[in-house]
């Protein structure tokens, strides 16, 4: 109990097909996820990676669970930065409920151990992602966000 | 674009740019008496960077001065680097608040930290403008597409009263407002009255704060000070995001998340 881990629900207007081909394409995610590439063919025990469109390796992880449309869990880790990239892999989640027009999308990233460089970091890295995957998704188009403001 | 990647990709070619950045300017000569460079590779990387438009020269008398033109590379950024690394520059860049990072970890987060926190933050990001979204947040026209139906009504002037009604004419939650710095900043006192579990709960505070990021605006929207694990507590925790879910499409798209019934 209490360990630390991430919660995020978001409501977007869209079918459970769609949102499953969303996580799942490279195409799809390109358009929201930091411009990577997804890599997997989806099956328990198959690699799952993110390359960026340098061809980098940003994320590498592992299936450990799909339920086409319902449900996907990977481990998660951030091989971009060297010291997320010594932390233990962690757990991604996404739970995809259908909700009449809507899906209710939720993401727990968990089991790390204890406060980690891999927990600080995707605390704020995750939210851009759900926004732009939103949008995506009902607006058909990529949202590009801009530069932060420069601090007052 | 090709080009300007393409000179880019050469360690000389970087080491000849930073001198031109270092001093904008340089003959031939100068430049080649501070790189471990033959007076023939120097020649020869410098037609490439001019070929990319990375480098202008300029004629004066025998001598020819080189100069950085560093529009490509601002365009190469523009093009490449904000759209697909600048998120993740952001995030850090917000880490490095200190204190303020395991506040933004709570983000849509709901009581799953050790401590009970009393307090639910969240952030969404949507394409609009900070105008039009201060609108969406202060109009009844907005309100009633997203806020549960409600029709918000206020100056949102310091000190004034805010009430959200329902359709029935029923006050669902009233507060005052208690700082308006249009588009930035909204911080209002919010009482809770929908349902008879949360009526007797006392006000907290909610607080929306607006950042434009080029084409898009972070909303972060913050309810505090509530005294323990309260009703209202509970429901902001569970209702929040189908509001601000609600808000993004409206904006983005001008239909609510859910067709009207």
């Amino acid at each position: 109990m209490n360990q630390p881990k991430h919660v995020y629900e978001v409501y977007i207007r869209t079918t459970p097909e769609k949102l499953w081909q969303a996580i799942t394409r490279p195409e799809m995610t390109r358009q929201f996820f930091y411009g990577n590439d997804v890599e997997s063919d989806w099956k328990v025990g198959s690699s799952v990676r993110h390359k960026g469109p340098d061809g980098k390796l940003n994320l590498d992880g592992k299936v450990l669970e799909v339920v086409p449309q319902r449900k996907l869990v990977t481990a998660f880790c951030a091989v971009h930065d060297a010291e997320c990239a010594k932390d233990r892999p962690s757990r991604v989640t996404w739970e995809i409920e259908p909700r009449g027009e809507v899906c209710k999308l939720t993401l727990t990233h968990d089991d790390f151990d204890g406060i980690t460089k891999t927990y600080k970091q995707v605390g704020q890295g995750w939210n851009p992602v759900l926004s732009g995957l939103k949008t995506l998704l009902e607006t058909g188009k990529p949202m590009v966000i801009g530069p932060a403001p420069a601090a007052r | 674009m090709e080009l300007a990647f393409k000179a880019l990709a050469d360690p000389s070619r970087r080491s000849l740019l930073d001198r031109l950045f270092e001093r904008d300017g340089q003959t031939l000569s100068q430049l080649c008496a501070q790189v471990a460079m033959t007076r023939f590779g120097v020649m020869k990387h410098l037609r490439v960077l001019e070929a990319a438009g990375l480098v202008t020269t300029r004629r004066s008398g025998r001598e020819k001065f080189h100069y950085l033109n560093p529009v490509p590379i601002r365009l190469l950024h523009d093009r490449w680097i904000t759209k697909y690394a600048a998120p993740w520059a952001g995030a850090l860049g917000d880490l490095k608040g200190g204190l303020e990072e395991e506040t933004m970890s709570d983000t849509r987060l709901a009581g799953v930290h050790a401590e009970p926190a009393l307090r639910h933050i969240q952030q969404i990001h949507i394409r609009t403008s900070p105008e039009r979204l201060w609108e969406a947040i202060t109009q009844p026209s907005f309100t009633r597409d997203y806020f549960y139906g409600t029709l918000v009504d206020s100056t949102w002037r310091q000190g004034a009263a805010l009430v959200y009604r329902n359709p029935d004419g029923t006050v669902a939650a009233d507060g005052t407002v208690l700082e308006a710095e249009p588009p930035r900043r909204l911080v209002h006192s919010f009482s809770a009255l929908w349902d008879d579990a949360v009526t007797p709960d006392p006000a907290h505070r909610v607080t929306w704060t607006i950042e434009a990021m080029g084409p898009v605006c972070k909303l972060t929207v913050e309810h505090e000070g509530f005294a323990g694990e309260t009703a209202t507590l509970k429901s902001v925790q569970g209702g929040l995001s189908f509001i601000l879910d609600g808000l993004k499409p409206l904006l983005e798209t001008g239909q609510p998340l859910m067709s009207a019934r």
